[in-house]
């Protein structure tokens, strides 16, 4: 490992490498984490929402405990205390919850009929933000809408905003608009996200040049094939990349990667293997081809690092691979129920009421029933 | 009175007293010294065995036979000064570039006039004179060096010159040589179309439409020929005039690098080309990538106008993935906390 770092700085004193460019990126700066950093993240603003809702609910419950002395003196100690009204979204929950919101983003820009950059951009967007804020401060319904038009615009992919709060229902282009500010602050006004569509292109050309130039390298692997895994990877990127959190524990380049992995690992490694291991017999013609000075150079200072970049690359892509398909799956029913609480989380003067509502009704209901009875 | 003095004056020498009016070839010469008008027989007459005083009475200047030139000016005091400023210009003879200031250049050319005009109109006349010559002796060097720069600006100039006029000389000649070319082929055409009507029975009308358009179409193409061989000869012009050549060999030629280091020289891939023939159904490219959604897109015109190439699409898709492919997060965020 400090050998690893060592190489990093001494490198970045003569030559900057395109790792070291990325390494200057905010993308890598602010929103790259380990796994427990992400998790402690995540807590203290599911934390941070509940004391918020907390906060909230109470000031309104003073309020119409105020104003309806009389319900309360009855029930303040059971049906309506605090603890019985008061049920929060824990961490789990709101994973699922905004996991089902997510899905919402994709296909709100698929009907926009929008480029894959654009919802990638929304997707990076909504996760972010609601890495340092909860769903019972800002409801997702209006989050996603803003994060989609703002993503919209970074992109270069205009639309006003009359024509896209057009389509969706209950949405005014206030509610998108007010966000907009919020959502750029807790993003750090950090708006260029590096998605992996594009190393994906760059390594289907680089698996041409690799495996294919001038000669295939083994009859099997064919520009056809090549051209299904990248059809594959990509949809895998769609499928599982957007989701999952990928993108906060790995670079773009090694997601794309892990995409083709998990579509061919037979060709990918292969490529890899090559690329990395510098497969001796087949790469030999054009190895002759190149200049004597860089390959010497290249090869005083790679040999040793070449099996260790292999052996962390493939490791790494093995475990992206592994955590993309660990993301937080959620029914619609268990989506509602959250989305329920999440309402009221929000908006606790409604569950007062409807409580208190439901009290009242129970009321006349017994007053009623005794009568019957006598009768 | 006075006028008609001065015109009898102009036509009459008044040394060996031959009129303009019976020997109509008689030219005047003046001596830089004073100034005196006398006629080319009497200059050849009186000065050719060396150095002589001036005939006119109460001159009595020495005068020599190299010295003597032709008036330009009517007025002799105008023809004086500008002899004095031709003198005090080779002998001042700094340029705005030798100045840092333009204030400084203009008290320059402030102290020529005084200078100028002390001579041209004596006064202090003798004191300014030795200051000439003293600064003269003080600036000799100097002054060599600027004139030699001035007369290789003027050399170049000339050249540039002589180059023009070359290439409109030749542009004429080709045209010239063309028209004459154009001309004999009409007659030659002419006559064929007659005897076409003649020998043939085909349609008058037909044969007579053929030709025109026979005609037509080579002027065309004469023309085009004509405007390409324009072309290579102001190309080939461009290239002889030195100046043009120097410019483009300044300028900064180091690489701009923003992040305090150089980038990388060897790329982690290897691009190949673009493909030179972008087709569809050929899967199988040599030395290149095949791509036929992306490839489709070289061959829109609209595209390319706009500055779009397949090598920048190519370059970027590369760059980017190999961009941050050594960067491992979770290792290096760790790192950096601990």
């Amino acid at each position: 490992m400090t050998s690893k770092d060592n190489d990093g700085s001494e490198r970045k004193s003569s030559r900057v490498s395109t790792d070291d460019l990325y390494r200057r990126s905010t993308q890598f700066k602010l929103w790259s984490f380990t796994k427990d950093e992400l998790e402690t993240i995540r807590k203290s603003s599911n934390e941070k929402g509940k004391t918020y809702a907390n906060a909230k609910f109470d000031k309104v419950y003073e309020r119409i405990k105020a104003e309806q002395t009389d319900i309360f003196s009855k029930y303040g100690g059971a049906e309506l205390s605090k603890n019985v009204l008061v049920d929060l979204i824990t961490l789990q929950e709101e994973r699922k919850y905004l996991n089902f919101y997510s899905k919402n983003i994709i296909q709100a820009a698929n009907f926009f009929q929008m480029p894959t950059q654009v919802k990638a951009s929304a997707m990076a967007f909504f996760k972010r933000f609601y890495l340092f804020n909860s769903v019972m401060q800002y409801h997702p319904k209006y989050v996603l809408y803003t994060c989609l038009f703002l993503a919209a615009k970074s992109e270069n992919y205009f639309i006003s905003i009359n024509s896209f709060c057009e389509p969706l229902q209950k949405t005014e282009p206030k509610d998108v608009l007010d966000l907009e500010f919020i959502v750029l602050q807790s993003l750090k006004f950090t708006i260029m996200v590096h998605h992996p569509f594009r190393p994906l292109y760059g390594f289907f050309l680089d698996f041409q040049e690799v495996l294919l130039q001038p000669s295939p390298a083994s009859s099997d692997i064919t520009i056809d094939k090549i051209g299904q895994l990248y059809d594959q990877a990509k949809k895998w990127l769609n499928d599982h990349g957007l989701i999952s959190d990928v993108s906060f524990f790995y670079t773009p380049p090694q997601i794309a990667l892990a995409a083709m992995y998990d579509s061919n690992p037979r060709i990918t490694e292969k490529y890899l293997r090559r690329k990395f291991l510098k497969d001796k017999e087949p790469l030999n013609t054009i190895k002759e081809e190149e200049p004597d000075g860089v390959d010497a150079q290249q090869k005083d200072s790679l040999p040793p690092k070449g099996t260790e970049v292999f052996d962390l690359l493939v490791k790494t892509i093995r475990k992206c691979v592994e955590d993309s398909k660990t993301s937080q799956e959620s029914t619609l029913e268990e989506s509602t129920k959250i989305g329920e609480k999440c309402f009221f989380a929000n908006n606790p003067e409604k569950l007062i009421n409807k409580k208190i509502k439901k009290l009242k009704k129970l009321e006349a209901q017994e007053q009623e029933s005794p009568q019957e009875a006598k009768v | 009175m006075n006028i008609t003095e001065d015109e009898r004056g102009n036509d009459m020498c008044p040394i060996c007293r031959t009129d303009r009016y019976l020997s109509p070839n008689m030219n005047f010469l003046i001596n830089p010294e004073c100034y005196h008008k006398i006629c080319e027989s009497c200059v050849d007459r009186i000065f050719s065995l060396g150095p002589a005083p001036c005939p006119y009475a109460k001159c009595g200047k020495i005068l020599r036979k190299n010295k003597f030139k032709k008036q330009i000016f009517d007025d002799i005091n105008i023809e004086r000064e500008v002899d004095i400023r031709k003198r005090v210009s080779t002998i001042y003879n700094k340029t705005q570039d030798d100045f840092e200031d333009l204030k400084d250049y203009n008290q320059y050319l402030e102290n020529i006039e005084n200078i100028v005009f002390n001579l041209a109109n004596d006064q202090d006349a003798s004191n300014t004179e030795a200051e000439l010559v003293a600064y003269e002796k003080e600036h000799k060097v100097e002054i060599l060096e600027r004139q030699m720069r001035q007369s290789q600006k003027n050399a170049d100039l000339a050249q540039y010159q002589e180059a023009v006029a070359r290439l409109k000389q030749e542009k004429l000649k080709i045209q010239q040589h063309m028209e004459m070319e154009d001309l004999e082929f009409k007659k030659q055409q002419r006559q064929e179309v007659l005897d076409k009507l003649s020998n043939s029975n085909a349609n008058s009308d037909d044969i007579i439409n053929q030709a025109t358009n026979n005609s037509l179409k080579r002027s065309n193409s004469r023309k085009r020929q004509l405007q390409q061989i324009n072309n290579q000869l102001e190309q080939s012009f461009e290239n002889m005039i030195p100046g043009n050549q120097k410019k483009v060999e300044e300028g900064n030629k180091t690489p701009f690098t923003p992040f305090m280091g150089d980038r990388m020289i060897e790329k982690p891939y290897r691009m190949l080309a673009a493909p030179e023939i972008v087709d569809i159904n050929v899967s199988s490219v040599v030395n290149s990538y095949y791509d036929p959604f992306v490839n489709q897109f070289a061959k829109n015109k609209e595209f390319l106008g706009a500055g779009w190439r397949l090598e920048a699409v190519y370059e970027r898709a590369l760059e980017e993935a190999f961009m941050g492919l050594g960067c491992f997060i979770e290792e290096e965020k760790k790192a950096n906390t601990t």
